[in-house]
């Protein structure tokens, strides 16, 4: 009896702690309280590959401008899917100028090409594993900023781990330019996950507000 | 004068898009518009067999890739393209015509859409292989080009400001445990 009771308290405890960290933009309750920034914003920044690398860093320009008594409010730390070998220099040509030299990690590949189906259920939880401990440990952001592709979501599930031990993350999702009328499959699970969710175009608006942001085009 | 148009269908190919282009009554169309100078980057489709009559006088020129097209892109007078979202921003930031091709064999329609919504605000004229010709014949063809509106440029203000008032909130809630 005792340890019945006991499960149901802790089921309970933890079922409101998962609530607590749905984002406010789908859930009911606002509560909020504005906080004054002290020390920079640790911006964990995803860069995806091709287009989605080139849109990024246009965004991540533009944050870096801002400033509160002439010290930057936001740095910045990347991070790369170990495949994708043009990102790292794209940026770096784009950012440097204003960032010096950039922090880069890179994202272990899940499985290689034609490993089998059962060690790959292995390498894919170990890579897992690897980006729990760089993104929640090395990194440890306040904020992260993904605009797809799929690479991004195991980081944003680690940020709900982060999150259910009572740390302030926030993830913010920026549609791609390409999507006018539909979410990417990456821009739909983001939905849920997101604490804002920013589209490019009105049609994609109208659809999914008040849900989504649309502040114009942004690349 | 001689005007320059510069077609590109991506990284893949697009065999119907080079085969409008290539044909010859499609070139002597372009000639009578005034575009002399016609300079095609094919992807890795099936080479250009077109041999130009004497009386035609259009200058065709064929690659398959570069490093960079932005410099085609920056010197063409009209530029016909796939509907790759990257290749239609750019050509439009940089204030060009734009015809805008579809490849309905792609599985992934995502693209046509950006294309469909950016004809729909009349920014750049969308069509399909089949009716290339046809926009070209078309005697309304240059006003129709002269009447795009230009492409205002993207502004990230607003999104600056969404994530500073993200980042000056704190939900009480999760800050409990």
């Amino acid at each position: 009896m005792v340890y019945q009771i006991l499960f149901i308290v802790l089921l309970l405890v933890f079922l409101w702690r998962v609530y607590s960290c749905i984002p406010n933009r789908i859930k009911p309750f606002k509560s909020t309280t504005r906080i004054s920034i002290e020390k920079p914003i640790n911006t964990l920044v995803v860069l995806g590959s091709g287009g989605h690398t080139t849109e990024m860093c246009t965004l991540v320009q533009s944050l870096i401008k801002e400033k509160r008594n002439s010290i930057p409010l936001y740095q910045f730390t990347f991070l790369i899917a170990q495949t994708d070998n043009k990102s790292a220099d794209f940026a770096t040509t784009k950012l440097s100028k204003d960032l010096g030299p950039l922090k880069i990690h890179y994202i272990p590949r899940s499985r290689e090409v034609k490993q089998s189906l059962v060690s790959s259920i292995f390498t894919t939880l170990w890579a897992f594993l690897k980006t729990v401990r760089l993104t929640l440990f090395e990194v440890q952001p306040d904020l992260i900023l993904v605009n797809g592709p799929g690479t991004c979501v195991p980081i944003c599930v680690n940020a709900y781990i982060a999150k259910f031990f009572g740390k302030m993350i926030k993830i913010i999702y920026v549609e791609s330019l390409a999507r006018v009328r539909k979410l990417s499959t990456t821009g739909w699970i983001m939905r849920f996950m997101a604490d804002r969710l920013i589209v490019q175009w009105k049609p994609l608006f109208s659809k999914h507000s008040p849900q989504v942001d649309y502040v114009g085009r942004l690349c | 004068m001689q005007k320059k148009v510069f077609v590109t269908v991506g990284t893949t190919q697009f065999e119907e898009l080079i085969d409008a282009v290539t044909n010859l009554s499609l070139l002597e169309l372009l000639e009578k518009n005034g575009y002399n100078d016609i300079t095609i980057q094919k992807g890795n489709g099936r080479n250009v067999t077109t041999i130009i009559p004497e009386g035609l006088r259009v200058h065709l020129d064929v690659y398959e890739y570069k490093k960079s097209i932005i410099d085609d892109m920056k010197s063409a007078d009209l530029i016909v393209s796939h509907c790759g979202a990257g290749c239609l921003m750019e050509a439009l930031a940089l204030k060009k015509r734009v015809i805008a091709v579809v490849n309905k064999s792609l599985w992934d329609n995502h693209q046509l859409e950006l294309a469909q919504e950016l004809s729909s605000s009349n920014h750049l004229i969308y069509t399909t292989p089949e009716s290339l010709f046809d926009v070209l014949k078309d005697p309304l063809f240059s006003d129709r080009l002269d009447g795009l509106s230009p492409f205002p440029a993207p502004t990230t203000k607003g999104f600056v400001d969404i994530v500073n008032q993200e980042m000056s909130q704190t939900n009480n809630s999760c800050c409990i445990l």
